[in-house]
């Protein structure tokens, strides 16, 4: 009767993702300066990414499940980008 | 249960289903330029207020946010699990364990709740009874601006996802499911996690900064 359990990779992703949030947790009381930021959204982005390819299942799918699922990120990551080139770069 | 027949237009079941999944992801996408908004939002205010983002991020119950972050990649996990199963024809298994992600769910809105009457009580609802003593005040004024629409909007998505987490999980109790045809658990479950990733970008940018000073 194997067939309830859970396959071992979601297990192990649930429990990387809780250990995870402890890690990003713990940093944040840490005095980095300013890679505490960096530090959170890095962290983050590997939670998110553990959640798209494990949980989500885009690990085991075609070209075009992962171009679909990709495609909303990559115009968020060019809005961004084109944002802050302005704030940026603007003189004090 | 009568065998599960594709729709007119499609060739199998494989082909309805590889169809059902990139509609789904082409919604999410649309959520992610939902949030992604918000987010820009965010991330232009605290460029320009660093300080006074840092000051308002310092009055979130950082206690309540983890233990909510920790209850949506719980939820996440049973979903996962649940989908999986469901495959296997583990319908009354599956079902059981979709219902459960709903009541992490419901948990999650409960907490929300508990730390939104808190932040009324501190005076922090702008638009409501803000008032805030300090010099960063219109910085803490647009930070919480943004926390109550992202998590509200947030919690509305969460509310909606219950439902349909409960849905499929009664049809998935009701062995609607197996490996032949289970599109329409997995697109719950996709759901499902992409309001946990919004979550798990929230907390980051709400509840950690300013915490190291």
């Amino acid at each position: 009767m194997k067939h309830w359990q859970p396959p071992r990779e979601l297990l192990l992703s649930w429990l990387g993702l809780l250990a995870l949030l402890g890690l990003t947790v713990a940093g944040a009381y840490q005095p980095l300066g300013v890679f505490n930021t960096g530090l959170a959204l890095a962290i983050a982005l590997g939670k998110a990414l553990i959640v798209a390819f494990v949980f989500m299942e885009l690990r085991g799918s075609n070209r075009l499940t992962v171009a679909f699922a990709s495609a909303g990120f990559f115009w968020l990551a060019i809005m961004l980008w084109l944002t802050f080139s302005d704030y940026l770069t603007r003189p004090t | 249960m009568p065998e599960p027949q594709p729709a007119a237009q499609f060739v199998d079941l494989r082909q309805q289903h590889d169809a059902t999944l990139l509609g789904m992801w082409v919604f999410l996408a649309t959520e992610v330029l939902f949030f992604g908004g918000l987010i820009l939002a965010y991330c232009v205010y605290r460029f320009g207020n660093p300080d006074g983002f840092a000051e308002a991020a310092r009055h979130t119950r950082i206690v309540i946010g983890t233990i909510n972050t920790a209850v949506l990649l719980t939820s996440s996990f049973l979903v996962a699990w649940a989908v999986t199963v469901a495959r296997l024809g583990q319908g009354k298994i599956a079902g059981m364990l979709m219902w459960i992600a709903a009541l992490l769910g419901v948990l999650f809105l409960a907490l929300k709740g508990v730390e939104y009457a808190k932040e009324y009580g501190e005076h922090l609802v702008p638009g409501l009874n803000f008032a805030f003593a300090g010099p960063q005040e219109p910085s803490v004024y647009l930070f919480f601006s943004f926390y109550f629409v992202a998590t509200g909007l947030h919690a509305l998505h969460v509310a909606i996802g219950i439902v349909v987490l409960a849905v499929i999980g009664l049809q998935a109790w009701r062995r609607h499911y197996s490996d032949r045809y289970h599109a329409p658990i997995t697109v719950a479950g996709l759901y499902w996690h992409f309001v946990d990733v919004i979550w798990i970008f929230l907390f980051a940018l709400i509840y950690l900064p300013g915490r190291a000073s």
